[in-house]
């Protein structure tokens, strides 16, 4: 028995089977359709290249006729991968299409909602669906929240108010990115002017969510941005609320 | 060419798609591509925007080979509400002892009387060409490890998960070796040609109430057919050769439990999960941040205290054994389907073993036990992700309050697993488990648990009727 134990031949069976990156994959690619209208031409290209590398591997085909403009750019994009191994090029087109879409979460699998059907399965915590959002519609709090810098960006260019701007609780802009580390928003939201040290009615700033949940990269951007530890009510800094040595490091390093 | 044949079957999948809304199919899983958006949209410069429209078009195809394969199989998959499946015929489960989908019960008695000995097959059951039955010696730890490795990767079915279980090598000689277990009872399959493993279904025998009435049973569990072999039909002739086995020792009676539904459920329960790591269930997709809800706010939920708080709250420790089998087999009176345990067997399922099974008890001061506590260690894979790759869960297993509030009791056992390093706490809302779940914060999950029995017919039983749990 323990000689069958080691690399089971697979011939006993026929069947195929996804790997996770394969279903990763293949979802990515499906949502590249509702994407198409907001990414320009050279952003296409270069998924269509990765998927193409993706799927079969190194350029295999001729050049198309000069006549076919179109074709030759697809085909340009394609070749100039080279020997890309083609997981590596699947999960840079995963990696890219999460770019582009940030709101994409569920790439590894489709959530059912409601009850798992399978004769066993791990239960895991029901999800509540919520309206889909519209990208280009979005508000600065939901902006920063959803990871969207460039909606962020414009946001701030168009409207320079918005960097005050605050949800029941206080939040702006700079508490909704820095509790989902979406560093990107973030980012985008302090070079848009945001205050750094805005307070929500809790008297706690961006910083205090950074070191309280643990976002290391978040931590860094606000520190970098010149964050102040400040007192929320309770009396506490975000040193005293840090989740992690990592954390507490980073802060008292810039004390 | 390719765009003909594309538009065909793409027609061919809305035709199928519509009929199955009409059928008015629960089998809402949502398919890739299939909210009819297969149009191709095209770029000012006629670019066309979607990685290929030949690409698409290939893609587009091959779902619909695979969806026209599934409508053709709608009838054989398994239904997830008692509705759904009233409405299937089971193949299978109609030849067995087992009540109808829509019978109206009175009774609490056998389906079937006893086999005598000579109408028992004394031969086990066929298997397809190149497959044969093989009893596992769990006490080899290559054995063990190979039955550990066919779970592992066969034993949650759904090949879109997101975390598959994770029983590891000591927690199944736990589950599977308690007082009275016999070897002939961890069957196997394996493929003549290599040796693999490649199927397994289990027996271990309990005592049981079912009502007024105690019956000798086994919990069949940990029935798992290898995913390359699930059309061969292979899982219905493990449900067999294991009834013939445990027939022939004389027992016809069996419970167990399954995520769906089949003839006939005597309960339906319910998964809840307290998150004790929110960061990391979230990270890993296992709970959800609402959006309006933050990150900052929900670690602050769920925070615990650092300590158990109730006055004498230990864990328990082997000469607790006595008292605390009276407590809970006294305790487990209260419900309608319980098991009765010997001391043996108590000191097996529940005397605390690193990495398998926590217990504690509350002590008064005079010595007494009056509340009691147990959860199992059971890890689940994390199947796609960069960082993390293990889900480490505590699943609740029995406990009894008599004198310490249930949430007081529950905070303290949610405090011990938390101090533990596990992720999350899960429970069913069975027994009296609804007295704290909402109260501390356990959310509900989307699993059901329907629970079974074979050659039994008894009305069918509230969750909170429930007090039994298997692993």
């Amino acid at each position: 028995m323990a000689e069958a134990l080691p690399d089971f031949p697979d011939s006993d069976f026929s069947d195929e089977e996804l790997s996770p990156l394969e279903i990763s994959f293949n979802k990515a690619a499906d949502h590249v359709r509702k994407l198409t209208s907001s990414l320009d031409n050279n952003q296409l290209l270069e998924l269509y290249g990765l998927y193409k590398q993706g799927t079969e591997g190194k350029c295999n085909v001729p050049k198309p006729g000069w006549l076919d403009g179109r074709g030759r750019r697809k085909w340009e994009a394609w070749r100039s991968l080279g020997d890309l191994p083609s997981d590596e090029a699947k999960q840079k087109y995963i990696a890219l299409v999460q770019k582009y879409a940030p709101e994409l979460t569920d790439l590894s699998t489709e959530k059912e909602l409601g009850v798992k059907e399978t004769w066993i399965a791990v239960s895991s915590m029901r999800k509540f669906p919520e309206p889909e959002l519209i990208h280009n519609e979005l508000s600065i709090l939901d902006a920063a929240r959803e990871n969207c810098a460039e909606r962020v960006t414009q946001l701030l260019a168009e409207h320079p108010e918005l960097r005050h701007e605050k949800d029941d609780d206080g939040l702006t802009a700079l508490h909704w990115a820095t509790d989902r580390n979406a560093t990107k928003a973030l980012q985008a939201a302090l070079d848009g002017g945001c205050p750094v040290d805005a307070a929500d009615e809790c008297g706690q700033t961006a910083l205090h969510y950074a070191a309280s949940c643990g976002h290391v990269e978040s931590t860094r951007i606000l520190l970098k941005a010149g964050a102040s530890l400040l007192k929320d009510e309770d009396d506490c800094t975000p040193l005293d609320l840090a989740a992690d040595d990592e954390i507490r490091k980073i802060l008292e390093g810039a004390t | 060419m390719e765009d003909a044949k594309a538009t065909q079957s793409s027609d061919y999948y809305r035709e199928n798609e519509e009929k199955q809304q009409k059928k008015k199919s629960k089998n809402k899983k949502k398919r890739s591509g299939g909210d009819g958006d297969h149009g191709v949209s095209a770029l000012p410069d006629g670019l066309v925007s979607v990685p290929n429209s030949n690409d698409v078009h290939q893609n587009i195809s091959l779902k619909d080979l695979k969806m026209a394969m599934e409508v053709l199989n709608l009838q054989q998959k398994p239904a997830k509400t008692t509705e759904e499946a009233l409405h299937k015929s089971y193949q299978f489960w109609s030849t067995q002892p087992v009540p109808k989908m829509d019978e109206k019960i009175m009774s609490n008695e056998p389906i079937e009387p006893p086999k005598s000995p000579e109408d028992i097959r004394s031969e086990p059951y066929t298997l397809p060409d190149g497959f044969q039955w093989d009893t596992l010696n769990l006490n080899e730890p290559l054995v063990l490890k190979e039955l550990y490795t066919l779970l592992n990767e066969n034993y949650v079915e759904d090949d879109d998960c997101m975390f598959r279980f994770d029983y590891q090598t000591e927690f199944l000689k736990w589950a599977l070796q308690p007082p009275g277990w016999r070897m002939e009872w961890h069957c196997g399959v394996r493929v003549v040609k290599s040796g693999r493993l490649v199927g397994f279904i289990s027996a271990i025998p309990a005592q049981l109430r079912i009502y007024d009435h105690a019956q000798t049973v086994v919990e069949i569990n940990f029935l798992c057919v290898h995913k390359k072999l699930r059309a061969k039909r292979v899982a219905p002739v493990l449900i067999r050769e294991i009834t013939r086995r445990v027939n022939l020792v004389g027992i016809f009676q069996g419970v167990y439990t399954a995520g769906i539904v089949l003839p006939k459920p005597i309960a339906t329960c319910r998964y809840w999960h307290r998150s004790l790591n929110p960061k990391k269930l979230i990270d890993i997709k296992f709970s959800h941040l609402s959006r309006n809800m933050t990150m900052q706010r929900t670690l602050k939920l769920f925070k615990l205290p650092d300590l158990p708080k109730t006055v004498g709250f230990r864990k328990m420790e082997i000469q607790d054994g006595e008292k605390v089998v009276k407590l809970l087999n006294d305790y487990l009176g209260k419900f309608d389907l319980a098991p009765i345990f010997s001391e043996e067997d108590f000191k097996h399922w529940f005397m605390p073993q690193s990495g398998i099974i926590d217990s504690f008890v509350v002590e008064a001061s005079d010595g007494s036990i009056t509340d009691f506590v147990s959860y199992y260690t059971l890890p689940s894979t994390v199947v796609y992700h960069p960082v993390h790759k293990t889900l480490k869960a505590a699943y609740s297993f029995y406990n009894v309050s008599t004198k310490t509030p249930w949430t007081d009791l529950m905070l303290d056992c949610l405090i011990t697993a938390k101090n533990s390093g596990f992720d999350v706490f899960n429970a069913l809302d069975l027994m009296e488990n609804k007295e704290f779940l909402e109260a501390l914060k356990f959310g509900i999950g989307d699993g059901n648990l329907q629970y079974y029995l074979y050659n039994w017919r008894c009305p069918s039983m509230a969750p909170n009727k429930i007090g039994l749990v298997l692993q």
